[in-house]
């Protein structure tokens, strides 16, 4: 029986039960320590050490933005503490180079290094397994090298910022030939390339994890757990893989031909005589007639996709969690998984619409307009299923619900003001402006940080056996929420004023001169979200060791994961698994209780 | 307590969502300045009130699913969330509903897809900077981008680049309000370059942006209309505005920056009789 | 069902805290400002002082520049007894040297570019809502201070802005002083007078140097900002107070006229933009801030020698009174230095074919004569610095330790070591065809000459004929190309600008763009049968 109060004892029982499939049993489970929790091949540590690595880069990534925000709101003013180490030859203010580092790497860190390794590396690692009834990743240790290539692109992007220039500076998008030429900005003389090496052991990184939970998905579910039978997370993080599957080599690609252009003297996005900075490649032996445009294809062609790796598996999640907590299934399920097929499907045709200021061929941007406006269907597809589960439902406001909840209000924002973006003439004028940078923080932070942070209140207790605190994680949701549309829906209001993004110091141009007071705005705004923040570090450090302890199933949820032990030991199941239906039989009249676990045999005797 | 936070505050955000789009400024963020709202600034191009209308039938849409769909979470947040011993109701969807939010949705972006084509080809097609038997149009000024300035290069009198009385305009670009046979006003084309890396050349009052590439030669065009432009040059006493480089260009980006000016013809040519004597001045 | 009891509500009073922490940071107004930055010795002056054993008196040396030009947070030129005398003030400069056409042109800046928003708001009698301007501290301790105890002006209707109702009533002309009022004001024409007269205070200007030209200038004026070291080529140095795109005779002090006009146009191709957003009124301050920054260099400098020079090591009071009028005699002339002010331009565009022809064909023979000698740094090609082959023939070899040592860091150029003739080792930039770039003598700021390229018109000083003929005629202060010969005319130097011009203009990019749209024409012809297009190509061609 799954029950919310199983006695405290039952997640002291050894984890090591016999696992229902026909994975081999070792009997050696007296691992050391750095086995145990360093070198693991464990899915479940691997995917804790991903989740801890996210959210110290999340740190600094939010440091980086902070620095950011100070600049716009008080431009050449002393900077609290950066100022008085770094900069003592300017009065303590922030340097316009050092600015574009910022910004690049506040880019750089929270996609490569926070949104994609927490969604696909944290939750994809410790829940595919357990949510499709596996002991284990297909290929453990292929799982921990996915891990552990992570620490070589740290190395690199640590690198990159004590190289002379301080720091890449050519955009988290570096287009050539600002980030090619090394004369071009501070940035690119070599730092840029430990940049773009860093990215290629992220890429690797994301591939081993990719080939592993495609291969896990397809291969090792439980018996009776059909692939439309798998939780909507699950079907979200197999197309977000799949994603990666396709589209990684081509970004592996690219920044191997920018490492070329800029090492080896190719000349892939070089145009022939281009001087820049007094300094001209082709003097240097260097050859050209490339074509900058040629990046931006490439480029794109990778991380477009990577936006709906970064939103898709945050959905799955979402719709987990909206269902549990509403306790009521999810409302069209089938239409939910085509919806984010067929975002995967268009994502792939979609990338020319960044470019549609470029000098593109206008046909060309004809067509990736009307890709880009339909996959705004898929989107709305799916914010009507959430709507259709709430519909009816029974809401408990739980931590993980209100912050599902704040997800979906927040995707709804930013995936309405994305219509705009994908319509041509109007994308001209918005075009790299604050609109931009408030529909993408919208999907991004509004999105997927609060998809991640739903998720980890939601699986915490699995992961740890321990409650996170309720209080704490409310507070820190109302917060979060206010602060999070302080910054970023008046962004929007700064781009409808034509504000362009990466300007140091925008105030010196009549039109924007009158920007200042909504900038200090969003800028005391954006340091309350961060120091809202301090309410979950300290609860989530703290409820990992001296949180209230939980049964297996404390939010009474119906997909497999919670039949194992909270934490689930090595092996993951203790009890023969199989499963009879869906993940989302809540409020199912065929039982008294308002759910039906996923495991449960309702045909014979009872559990 | 909890629900009606929670309900509180996203109804706030569908309020205050709505409400942007009235007028929530002055409380906000004070009176605006001279001459600027917190809306976007005043256009006066030929092309510019396209891009607003459609800005607008967007808006309009939108507006309207976003209190579809925002509406429908704060009333299902806080109905729903009320404490009840029943459960929930048992469903697992519905093909009807599925189909209605698939079709209606998909029919209201194909309009907005297809509204969009006509502007975007007056805009960027070739054809756009083409007479109708397909022969380039003349060239007003060349463009030049560079880290981190714009420097605009008229032909001078004898209307051909590379001669002798060609002159720079650092910093200003300055059009003629010229009318072709039909009253309308006549498009001014203008080829960006950029001599470094990448830029965009972005004034926000003609809604005109275009990245000037290294290595590509872009043929663009801008067209003044007058009427507008009157109107809009009436509110303010600074007859120029804003260029803005719109994509990173390095550490100086935010540095970019220059100015647009427009004269009528007479005017125009007094201001080239001036500039060719400058440039065959001595100050 | 049971556990909801357990997952406790948020209490509402922790809200309530939270909220108004928010408010109240929200709504205090934080003004960071900067930190103090001291003016400091140059490296090249600290180093002198400390080959003559005199660097403990660097102090005497701070010292004195502190009393003559204030410090960098409050700069001020020192007043000298002579100076009283002959009724000069370097710290008005610009009441006293502005014309009246300059004069009016910052005022109308004033009222259409700087303080449009402030002015709209005096107008409308809403004294208390004018927003702080940037770089204009001065001015708005005085608005504070003799205009704020009006903020308390009625309110309207409840929710309207507070109106000053005494716009209208007479100002106290005897009291307060605002500049360009006349005997009769109101208290509203005082307040527009104040923002319209509005000329920068040096202190004011330092404001604005800091944040706009710091980062590349430095806080001395000695192009070595933080910035400076990534860019080529390198910030102007001011404090040798030389500068090269001027109208004044060769290496002498530029006119107030000269900087303001870089500040306007830029630098063309280098990393000065143009700074025309600025007003003129803003403009001409940070032209005075510039010359304060190169007195201040230059009378260093001047210092430093004199104490090494003397026997006791001391900075006796008249040494530095000299030293000051000294440097202050070369920038109060500056006017003087100005050139090519009455030269006549020839009309070239109003010029027959043949005569062109013939003049450029003159202007290449003295460009690659030997009494011009131009050929020798510009190359036969005109492609100067990114020529093919270099004659060196002008050209002073030095090592190339004597190089900055960071320009490999700039460029990304790499150095080798290679032996040279007579068997040395010395460092020398890798296999490029500018090799021999790097033996010419670096200019006065210690940086490699690079002659320029023509046939990319671009011309860094400037693009215009009387903008060359300057450069041609009495050269580049501060680097290796000389004034001309004597033995040439004006004549023979305008046709070298005008074979300058021609090396521009002929391989112009719109040349190219007109060739390819010819042959585009050309194939479109072939493939319809229209010869229309045809004869339009060769009369263009035939004018080439």
């Amino acid at each position: 029986m799954v029950d919310i109060h199983a006695p405290h004892g039952s997640e002291a029982r050894p984890g090591m039960g016999e696992p229902g499939t026909t994975r081999e049993h070792h009997d050696h489970h007296e691992l050391g320590f750095i086995q145990k929790y360093i070198f693991s091949v464990d899915h479940k540590v691997i995917g804790i050490q991903f989740m801890i690595t996210g959210l110290i880069f999340f740190a600094l990534g939010g440091l980086f933005a902070m620095a950011i925000r100070y600049q716009l709101a008080w431009p050449w003013e002393k900077m609290p503490v950066i100022g008085s180490v770094l900069f003592p030859n300017t009065g303590q203010a922030i340097t316009p180079e050092f600015y574009t580092m910022l910004f690049t790497m506040h880019g750089t860190i929270m996609i490569f290094f926070v949104i994609i390794p927490l969604l696909t590396g944290a939750f994809g690692n410790y829940l595919i397994p357990l949510m499709i009834g596996a002991p284990d990743m297909a290929f453990p240790k292929l799982n921990m090298f996915g891990y552990w290539t992570m620490i070589p692109a740290i190395f690199c992007v640590f690198m990159a910022f004590i190289q002379p220039g301080g720091g890449p500076a050519a955009g988290w998008t570096a287009y050539p030939p600002l980030s090619t030429v090394t004369s071009a900005a501070p940035g690119s003389l070599s730092a840029q390339t430990w940049w773009l090496m860093a990215l290629t052991w992220v890429g690797v990184s994301s591939m081993m994890g990719a080939v592993n939970y495609v291969t896990t998905i397809v291969k090792m579910r439980a018996p009776g757990m059909t692939m439309f039978r798998m939780p909507l997370t699950i079907w979200a993080l197999f197309i977000a893989a799949l994603l990666q599957l396709f589209a990684l080599p081509v970004l592996t690609a690219a920044s191997a031909m920018q490492i070329c252009d800029r090492m080896l003297g190719t000349g892939f996005f070089t145009p022939t005589n281009l001087v820049v900075n007094q300094f001209n490649p082709e003097t240097a032996g260097a050859a050209a007639g490339g074509q900058p445009l040629l990046w931006q294809h490439l480029f794109w062609f990778y991380s477009h996709p990577a936006v709906y790796i970064m939103v898709v598996p945050a959905m799955g999640l979402a719709s987990d969690i909206l269902s549990v907590h509403a306790r009521k299934p999810v409302f069209g399920y089938k239409p939910m998984v085509y919806s984010m097929a067929s975002i995967a499907g268009l994502g792939f045709i979609v990338w020319g619409h960044h470019m549609f200021a470029s000098g593109m061929n206008p046909a060309l941007g004809m067509t990736f307009m009307v890709a880009t406006i339909m996959i705004a269907l898929p989107s709305a597809i799916k914010v009507f299923n959430w709507l259709g589960t709430l519909w009816g439902s029974r809401i408990h406001l739980t931590s993980p619900m209100l912050f599902a909840l704040g997800f979906v209000a927040m995707f709804i924002i930013g995936g309405l003001s994305g219509i705009w973006m994908a319509a041509t003439p109007v994308d001209i004028y918005i075009h790299d402006t604050y609109i931009v940078v408030a529909h993408f923080h919208y999907v991004v932070f509004g999105g997927s940080v609060f998809a991640i942070f739903a998720a980890i209140y939601h699986w915490f207790p699995k992961m740890f056996g321990r409650m996170m605190n309720e209080t704490l994680g409310k507070l820190h949701f109302v917060g979060t929420f206010i602060f999070t549309n302080g910054v970023f829906y008046m962004m929007h209001q700064l781009g409808m004023a034509g504000l362009m993004r990466r300007t140091a110091d925008p105030y010196d141009y009549e039109t924007y001169a009158h920007l200042q007071p909504l900038n200090e705005f969003i800028t005391i705004s954006a340091f309350l979200l961060f120091a809202w923040q301090i309410f979950f570090v300290w609860n989530f450090f703290h409820s990992m060791f001296w949180g209230k302890r939980v049964g297996r199933n404390p939010w009474r949820a119906a997909s497999i994961e919670w039949d194992t032990p909270s934490p689930p030991g090595h092996g993951n199941f203790d009890a023969p698994l199989r499963v009879y239906r869906g993940p989302y039989e809540y409020a199912s009249p065929e039982v008294e209780e308002d759910f039906v676990a996923q495991s449960r045999d309702l045909t014979g005797k009872s559990e | 307590m909890m629900r009606l936070l929670t309900t509180i505050m996203l109804l706030a955000l569908l309020v205050f969502g709505l409400w942007s789009w009235v007028d929530y400024d002055y409380w906000l963020l004070g009176p605006s300045p001279a001459h600027y709202t917190w809306w976007w600034p005043e256009e006066f191009s030929t092309i510019g009130q396209d891009i607003d209308s459609l800005f607008y039938l967007i808006a309009v849409m939108v507006a309207v699913m976003f209190v579809i769909t925002m509406g429908g979470l704060v009333l299902f947040t806080w109905k729903y969330s009320a404490k009840r011993q029943d459960k929930a109701v048992f469903s697992h969807g519905s093909h009807k509903l599925e189909l209605l939010w698939t079709a209606v949705p998909a029919g209201l972006l194909l309009i907005i897809a297809f509204s969009q084509m006509s502007t975007f080809a007056e805009i960027q097609f070739a054809s756009a900077t083409q007479d109708e038997e397909g022969n380039d149009l003349p060239v007003h000024c060349e463009i030049w981008a560079s880290q981190f300035d714009w420097r605009f290069r008229y032909p001078g009198k004898d209307g051909r680049f590379g001669t002798n009385d060609d002159f720079e305009s650092p910093y200003e670009l300055v059009l003629p309000l010229q009318e072709n046979e039909e009253g309308d006003a006549k498009k001014l084309v203008f080829l960006l370059r950029s001599r470094d890396v990448l830029h965009s050349f972005f004034v926000p009052h003609l809604r005109f942006k275009r990245d000037a590439v290294p290595g590509m030669t872009q043929r663009i065009w801008l067209g003044i209309d007058d009427k507008q432009m009157e109107e809009v040059l009436a509110t303010r006493e600074e007859k120029s505005f804003d260029i803005i480089c719109a994509e990173l260009c390095g550490w100086g980006h935010y540095k970019m920056s220059g100015r647009v000016r427009v004269l009528p013809q007479d005017q125009y040519e007094a201001w080239v009789d001036e500039m060719t004597a400058q440039q065959f001045g001595n100050s | 069902m049971a556990n909801q009891r357990t997952l406790r509500t948020v209490p509402g009073r922790h809200l309530a805290a939270a909220g108004l922490l928010a408010v109240a940071v929200a709504s205090c107004d934080y003004d960071p400002g900067h930190a103090d930055l001291p003016w400091r010795l140059s490296l090249n002056n600290k180093a002198v002082l400390a080959d003559a054993g005199l660097s403990a008196s660097e102090a005497q040396v701070t010292g004195a520049l502190t009393t003559l030009f204030g410090t960098a947070q409050n700069p001020r030129h020192l007043i000298t007894g002579d100076m009283y005398d002959a009724e000069e003030d370097p710290n008005l400069a610009g009441d006293l040297e502005l014309s009246d056409e300059q004069l009016e042109a910052i005022v109308t800046d004033n009222r259409v570019k700087r303080f449009p928003a402030q002015l709209e708001l005096i107008a409308a009698g809403r004294f208390s809502e004018v927003p702080e301007p940037l770089y204009a501290q001065d001015l708005w301790a005085k608005w504070q201070r003799d205009f704020a105890p009006l903020h308390t002006g009625t309110p309207g209707e409840e929710g309207a802005p507070a109106v000053f109702t005494g716009a209208d009533e007479a100002f106290p002309v005897d009291d307060i002083w605002v500049p360009g009022l006349g005997d009769e004001a109101t208290w509203g024409e005082a307040a527009t007078a104040l923002f319209e007269n509005w000329y920068p205070s040096l202190r004011e200007s330092a404001e604005m140097y800091r944040a706009q030209c710091l980062h590349c200038h430095g806080n001395e004026g000695g192009g070595d900002g933080p910035t400076a070291e990534f860019l080529e080529p390198r910030p102007r140095d001011y404090r040798l107070g030389k500068f090269k795109w001027v109208a004044v005779d060769n290496g002498k002090r530029p006119r107030r006229d000269d900087l303001v006009s870089i500040l306007k146009n830029g630098a063309y191709f280098t990393a000065m933009p143009s700074f025309d957003r600025f007003s003129e009124g803003q403009l001409n301050g940070l032209a005075d801030y510039v010359r304060l920054l190169a007195m201040r260099g230059e009378t260093e400098t001047l210092l430093a020698l004199e104490m090494t020079g003397s026997d006791t090591g001391d900075l006796p009071l008249d040494t530095v009174q000299t030293s000051y009028a000294d440097v202050w005699e070369g920038w109060r002339d500056a006017e003087e230095n100005y050139v090519a002010g009455e030269v006549d331009v020839p009309r070239w565009d109003g010029m027959s074919a043949d005569e062109m022809v013939r003049r450029t064909e003159h202007g290449r023979e003295l460009f690659m004569g030997t009494t011009a000698n131009c050929f020798s740094c510009h190359g036969a090609d005109g492609r100067g610095a990114e020529g093919a082959t270099l004659p060196i023939s002008l050209a002073e070899v030095v090592e190339a330790d004597s190089l900055d040592a960071d320009y490999e860091r700039r460029g990304g150029y790499r150095w080798v070591e290679r032996r040279n003739a007579k068997g040395e080792v010395v460092k020398d930039k890798a296999d490029q065809p500018l090799m021999d770039l790097y033996r010419i003598k670096p200019d006065d700021w210690g940086n490699p000459s690079m002659p320029r390229n023509f046939t990319r018109t671009i011309f860094r000083g400037g693009s215009r004929p009387i903008d060359i003929f300057r450069r041609v005629k009495y050269g580049i202060g501060g680097t290796i190309m000389p004034a001309s010969e004597a033995s040439l005319t004006d004549d023979d130097l305008w046709d070298i600008v005008l074979y300058v011009k021609h090396l521009a203009n002929s391989n112009d990019l719109a040349r190219e763009y007109e060739r390819k749209a010819a042959a585009a024409a050309r194939m479109h012809e072939a493939e319809h049968g229209h010869g229309d297009h045809a004869e339009d190509h060769d009369a263009e061609e035939a004018s080439h």
